[in-house]
């Protein structure tokens, strides 16, 4: 029972934390383009606002299209439970990562499903952008899941965590393309395609209001949230002390989040063949890593 | 009585043939259609027993009587029917789609009225049914082949129904071609087998006595033999490079055959593939190299082509080539994994085999499904293009949910069906220190390109708007509507109980699997099954799912949730319904783009070895015709050349 308790506060603590990550974003954001920034709260505010308001829905829409936003956030708090964060506790089971990885397109499946039915032509545009993207980096995160498996001999979670007593060449490679695979399923800026702003009016987005876009957007926080955890425990040592454990844990968090943050001010957006191409060249890399680690290099 | 209840399916539905035939009309199919369902339950009923409750039903029907055995060579009078544990796992999963697509059919095929006649499609359907079920319980090799033979020619004439239509005729001449060809490759092989081995002892289990041991007695007879028999098999699954004839044939059937088309027929293969590999040879590392190999070349094949497509019926045929991809790539790691005898490996190779068989069944319910929800679109509309389609779930809401829970258990979506087997294909191959560890990394990557045809074919068909105008069609009437209710029940049940479709495949595991019972190595929840290694959860994974899912409605629920409708928002022009429109084709526009050197190899592969051999044949053909001039002096001499053979090898 304390078990599942612990797993509950984790997630609720995660539930209060993204929208803040997101804030840190977005002065980190501004400061660094000479402006002044909202509030670090900011997020929380917006979130709050649209949560008040009611949904607007197209006359065309279907009622995939109404579910399908909390479905999503369902999965995402699913795959939260998979990932240790203020504590080591999660919920564990052998071949937890590949659950994850199916947690993770499904939800962008049901996006793209959600927002197709909407009606609008650049929903449309946008969902076929971000299963175009979805599916080139389920690739990427499959070789990277089969690089851990090799390391690790195991496709638990738990055991994998930290990845990196080992000072191996491939380790070390894993870490760092995990985090490129990372930045691109997380929407950030050369790879923001499926909602480019100026060039297809939020595209995936364009029809979802209200409570229902705030839904949306909170899942997208709670997803990058997800891959900065995961990120951190591939290299968070397991010798240290259970009370520091969150602290470490917090603070190299919103390192991450600032590390993109950064990056991400400094690009322009890619178009969605370049960006198809960019994941391609990743993939003959992962390869090469994957036949590394097999020889235990 | 009770002593043919084993045959009790098959002479009602040959009854049901003989008496549809006779009308021409509605009352053809709707006498056809009640034979076949009464059937197919009677088929649900003996494999539940012999799959629950450790029945095993054997029958031996006598032909002719007063012919002693010692009269014939070989003894063809008898026909041997036995309901093992193989053989009744697949007869499980044509009786439950039997009897949605016999349903279904009493509707459906109205709609061919005064066009077509109904009869014919009434005595080809149930002798269709009747067959299959036939090739999955006779014990005896020879009328196995004589079964299989009239199982390809009464589903070629239910793929050439709409004979008016040229692609139908075209699309089962060249199922004809291929499946003829393949079956002599069987024929041959099966010839082998009964006049050197088993000395013209036909039935399967004689067979087996002899073959078990052949592998070290005599490995290159025994391998020719697998192969032979792998290559003729590999056909009717439509394993790349014998697909071709697929994705012509199975859309060309009505809706309710095609379904059984694909979700059963097909099958047939992969029933023989376990007999051959797990019960009349033993599993050997090279034919699961071989097998896991062709498997995934298939699963890549199939799913790379699926997602081109933009028709609803062949969209779903290239899908189903794909799953049948993930079924032998699961069967070949089972293969492998065991024969290389590791101790590590047990747990993973047990896992492979319960997938399989996990599979085959969750393809037969979701892909049959899918088929009966194309083949209701096309009852209402009469289209099949997924270019023009569009916008009909306000019109038949019930059809469209339930084609959404089919397309996500192809995709593979958490709490359906889908997901488990896969998941387990994956679990089980990817911790494994083998080349099928990269295989596995190449399913779940087709894994998500599946899931992206899913979308499309959801997307398009029922909640993208129209580009042209849909008139306000109906749902559904009832006998389909429960046909489609049944599967797709089937569909949650098979996700969310993985202890059933596992309980049933222990059995077969118990039978013929060398490692025994596979719930010593797996671990079964509620919505997931897992590998008995390291640690285990105590803790069900889906509880706390369920707990999270229930926690986000409550969210949705308590917030403020009201409905105002707007038009749809075109940047301050007015909304033009035809005309603001995505089409099916380029919905993947950028990913195919990106993938064009494999379309490339695929467009060279096939002009080399298909177009270019056709035409060498044809003209190889003509030369030879001269030459001969006679058929029956081409006949003795091909007799001859057989019997030369044959002699050699015995000598």
């Amino acid at each position: 029972m304390l078990y599942l308790v612990t797993v509950f506060a984790n997630i609720v603590a995660l539930l209060a934390i993204a929208p803040i990550i997101d804030g840190i974003e977005r002065k980190v954001k501004a400061k660094l383009q000479c402006r002044k920034g909202p509030p670090i709260l900011q997020t929380w505010y917006d979130l709050i606002k649209l949560f008040k308001r009611p949904s607007i829905v197209t006359e065309e829409y279907s009622i995939v299209y109404i579910i399908s936003p909390y479905i999503i956030f369902a999965n995402m708090l699913f795959a939260l439970a998979l990932v240790p964060s203020f504590t080591r506790i999660s919920l564990s089971f052998f071949g937890d990562i590949i659950v994850l990885t199916y947690l993770i397109t499904s939800s962008s499946i049901l996006l793209a499903i959600g927002s197709i039915s909407s009606g609008n032509v650049f929903a449309a545009i946008g969902a076929s952008r971000e299963l175009s993207l979805t599916t080139l980096s389920k690739l990427l995160m499959a070789l990277t899941l089969a690089i851990f498996a090799v390391l690790k001999r195991s496709l638990m979670l738990e055991t994998l965590f930290p990845i990196i007593p080992p000072y191996t060449l491939s380790a070390i490679a894993s870490i760092i393309l995990f985090a490129i695979i990372a930045y691109i399923e997380s929407y950030k800026l050369p790879f923001d395609i499926p909602e480019a702003e100026p060039e297809i009016i939020d595209g995936i987005l364009v029809e979802y209001s209200g409570k229902s876009l705030g839904i949306l957007k909170y899942s997208m926080y709670l997803k990058r949230i997800l891959f900065f955890t995961i990120i951190v425990y591939l290299i968070l040592p397991r010798e240290i002390p259970m009370l520091l454990t969150p602290v470490l844990y917090l603070i190299s968090l919103i390192a991450l989040s600032v590390t993109y943050v950064c990056i991400e001010t400094y690009c322009g957006r890619l178009r969605i063949d370049q960006a198809l191409k960019f994941t391609k060249t990743l993939v003959p890399i992962l390869l090469v890593v994957l036949i590394i680690a097999y020889f235990n290099y | 009585m009770a002593e043919y209840v084993a045959l009790a399916p098959a002479a009602v539905l040959i009854l049901g043939a003989i008496i549809s035939s006779m009308f021409k009309g509605k009352l053809g199919n709707y006498i056809s259609s009640f034979f076949s369902t009464i059937s197919s339950i009677i088929m649900c009923y003996l494999s539940l027993n012999v799959l629950l409750f450790n029945k095993v039903f054997e029958e031996k029907l006598r032909l002719i009587s007063g012919i002693t055995e010692s009269v014939l060579p070989i003894n063809l009078s008898v026909i041997y029917i036995r309901i093992d544990f193989l053989s009744a796992f697949f007869v499980f999963i044509l009786g439950t789609v039997g009897l949605a697509s016999s349903i279904y059919g009493i509707s459906y095929i109205n709609r061919y009225l005064h066009k077509q006649h109904l009869g014919f499609y009434g005595l080809n359907y149930a002798l269709f049914l009747c067959f299959m079920y036939l090739v999955f319980v006779v014990h005896d090799i020879f009328w196995f082949i004589v079964f299989w033979e009239l199982m390809t020619v009464t589903s070629q004439f239910l793929v050439s129904y709409e004979r008016e239509k040229a692609v139908a005729r075209k699309a089962a001449y060249k199922y004809f071609c291929m499946s003829k060809g393949a079956t002599e490759v069987i024929i041959v092989s099966a010839l082998i087998i009964l006049i050197i081995l088993s000395g013209m002892n036909t039935s399967f289990d004689t067979i087996r006595y002899y073959t078990k041991s052949l592998l070290v007695e005599n490995p290159i007879l025994a391998n020719a033999l697998i192969a032979l028999l792998f290559i003729g098999f590999s056909v009717k699954a439509s394993l790349v490079p014998f697909h071709t004839w697929l994705p012509d044939a199975h859309p060309e059937a009505p809706s309710n055959v095609s379904a059984l088309l694909s979700g059963v027929m097909i099958k047939t293969s992969v029933y023989m593939f376990f007999r051959i590999f797990y019960f009349f040879f033993e599993p050997t590392v090279y034919w699961g190299y071989i097998v896991a190999t062709i498997g995934t070349i298939t699963l890549l094949v199939g799913t790379m082509y699926a997602i081109l497509q933009n028709d609803s019926k062949r969209l779903l045929a290239f899908s189903s080539i794909g799953q049948m991809g993930y079924i032998v790539f699961a069967l070949g790691s089972s293969l492998l994994l065991y024969s290389m005898g590791e101790k590590s490996y047990t747990v993973l190779a047990s896992v492979a085999f319960a997938a399989s068989l996990y599979h085959v069944m969750n393809h037969a319910m979701f892909k049959s499904l899918l088929f009966l929800t194309a083949g209701s679109v096309i009852y209402r509309t009469g289209l099949r293009n997924l270019n023009v389609l569009g916008g009909l779930a306000r019109f038949m809401p019930f059809t469209s949910i339930l084609t959404l829970i089919a397309s996500l258990s192809l995709a593979g979506i958490p709490p359906f069906n889908g997901f488990v087997s896969k998941w387990l294909i994956y679990s089980s191959t990817i911790p494994s220190f083998t080349i099928l560890a990269v295989y596995g990394v190449v399913a779940l990557f087709v894994s998500a390109i599946t899931a992206a045809y899913a979308v499309k074919y959801f997307t398009t068909l029922f909640t993208k708007p129209a580009t042209i105008e849909v008139e306000k069609v109906k749902d559904v009437p009832l006998p389909m509507m429960f046909s489609q209710i049944l599967l797709a029940a089937l569909c949650i049940i098979l996700g969310i109980y993985p202890a059933i479709p596992l309980n049933m495949i222990s059995a077969v595991s118990k039978a013929i699997f060398p490692l025994g019972n596979i719930f010593s190595y797996i671990q079964v929840f509620p919505g997931i099954a897992l590998l008995k290694v390291e640690f285990v959860s105590a803790n069900s994974p889906l509880i706390i799912a369920v707990g999270l899912i229930l926690i986000s409605s409550v969210v949705a629920a308590a917030l403020p949730h009201k409905l105002n409708k707007f038009s749809v928002w075109s940047c301050g022009v007015p909304f033009r319904k035809y005309a603001m429109n995505m089409s099916a084709a380029s919905y993947f526009r950028p990913f195919i783009r990106s993938f064009d050197e494999f379309y490339l190899t695929g467009r060279l592969l096939h002009k080399i070895f298909v177009k270019d051999f056709i035409k060498k044949y044809f003209s190889f053909t003509k030369v030879l015709a001269k030459i001969t001039e006679n058929f029956v002096i081409m006949l003795t001499l091909f007799t001859l050349i057989v019997i030369l053979m044959l002699l050699l090898y015995v000598g």
